[in-house]
């Protein structure tokens, strides 16, 4: 079910373990409704193109910097995203998400009109800590700037039929991003087994 | 000589990537000097050491700081501005990045005085944290101690006093009483951003800086990052506020 506006705020004044936290919120219109609305943060990666090697999610001890550039693009300032170019941001706010509230994440169409998508993992799992990396990509023919601090996505709350589905916290995790971060493919349990296939065929 | 128009060129080419500003500060440096600070010039300045030292420099009314990443701490004052170098190492924490206060305010009384008064207890704790210790810092501790002595199991004065060495004559100031700042601990301690309810900033820069004092040092920089974004929290709020009010006030007059 979706969490309605006076809801959200009741979950913001909670207990700290228990707290829906948002923050900043530079303008109490951002929660209206039954969704917060997202402000695109100020730390940006770009992908570049390296001379070294492709990148290969079974090797993703390699550098990153050969392929991944970390820029700060101040509120006031922009950047530019040029057609088919892929960039990592984040959100302005740092969030909590309590145990009895999932999120998902929504692009505002009024930027996908214009080419630019923001692919994001759309689901905010309960427990989640910290800004959320959001892929931006621009779909359209002509280069598009970016703002920081401009409303980029919206979060639309559900809550769960049962409370305690929390966040996986990996190897005690002790806190969640400030920026953006670069994918965690190489985590996942899976490429055990897929290496086991690549070097059996060798 | 061919090694002089080298130089020049060399100099030339580092000097471009300087703000004007900075680069007129430089004008009139010797040569040796002005290599030192265009190498600073030529890494790259930490996010956090650029907002604590624009926040600092605002508090204190002081004229421009142009902050560089170098190996030590180092000041050069110009009538122009002033230039200060910080350990590049720990740019990233907003602690040690106050102990820019105390590089800043040397040996003048009344620059420490404002130091004292506006950063409070952070102008002795900035520069322990950040280990820029000079003797006018260790001028203070003794009223530092007496000031705070309450403080004294959660500031770590025991630690304190095994690294600073206490010197003389005494400088006693009026050392500004600390509020309550635990729920800002208790949330870097749980690991979020220090906050207010409701989403809303922090109160103050320096509560926030305490509360990261007492976080242990295991997880010190994973909350250091936390620390600075309720900083940074607190002064986009404030601006944008700011900015609403002169937005709806220009458009009350169009």
């Amino acid at each position: 079910m979706v969490v309605n506006e006076e809801a959200l705020w009741e979950h913001m004044e909670r207990p700290l373990a228990e707290r829906l936290i948002v923050t900043p919120l530079l303008s109490r219109d951002q929660l209206r409704g039954g969704s917060v609305d997202v402000r695109l943060g100020q730390e940006f990666i770009l992908m570049k193109r390296s001379y070294k090697a492709p990148i290969d999610p079974l090797l993703m001890e390699q550098d990153p910097e050969d392929y991944q550039e970390r820029v700060r693009v101040p509120v006031g300032d922009k950047m530019i995203l040029h057609p088919n170019q892929l960039v990592l941001g984040a959100t302005l706010e740092f969030l909590q998400v309590p145990a009895d509230l999932m999120a998902y994440v929504i692009g505002r169409s009024s930027w996908g009109r214009l080419g630019l998508i923001v692919a994001t993992a759309i689901m905010v799992s309960p427990g989640y800590r910290g800004s959320l990396t959001l892929e931006l990509a621009n779909l359209g023919d002509t280069p598009v700037y970016l703002y920081p601090g401009t409303r980029i996505a919206q979060l639309v709350f559900h809550t769960l039929t049962e409370a305690g589905g929390r966040y996986p916290q990996e190897g005690g995790k002790y806190t969640g991003p400030v920026g953006p971060e670069f994918s965690k493919l190489s985590l996942d349990q899976d490429w055990a087994v897929i290496r086991a296939f690549h070097q059996q065929r060798g | 000589m061919w090694q002089d128009q080298a130089w020049h060129e060399w100099s030339q080419r580092l000097e471009k990537a300087l703000s004007p500003e900075v680069s007129r500060v430089m004008a009139t440096m010797s040569r040796e000097d002005k290599v030192v600070w265009l190498r600073r010039a030529e890494r790259t300045l930490h996010p956090v050491a650029m907002g604590v030292a624009a926040w600092l420099s605002q508090l204190l009314e002081a004229q421009p700081w142009f902050v560089f990443p170098g190996d030590e701490w180092a000041i050069r004052e110009e009538s122009l501005g002033v230039l200060m170098s910080y350990p590049e190492y720990l740019g990233h924490d907003p602690l040690a990045m106050c102990a820019l206060g105390a590089l800043w305010a040397q040996g003048h009384a009344q620059r420490w005085a404002r130091l004292v008064e506006r950063l409070g207890p952070l102008s002795v704790l900035g520069p322990w944290q950040g280990r820029f210790v000079t003797s006018e810092v260790s001028r203070r501790l003794n009223a530092f101690y007496e000031a705070y002595a309450s403080l004294g199991n959660a500031w770590n004065f025991r630690q304190m006093r095994e690294d600073l060495r206490t010197f003389e004559p005494p400088v006693v100031e009026e050392w500004p009483r600390v509020p309550d700042y635990s729920a800002y601990r208790d949330q870097l301690l749980y690991g979020v951003v220090p906050h207010e309810v409701g989403g809303r900033p922090v109160q103050s820069e320096v509560w926030v800086l305490l509360a990261l004092l007492e976080v242990p040092d295991d997880i010190r920089h994973a909350a250091a990052p936390l620390a600075y974004k309720a900083l940074e929290s607190l002064w986009l709020t404030q601006a944008w506020a700011r900015y609403a009010e002169g937005g709806r006030h220009a458009e009350a007059a169009f």
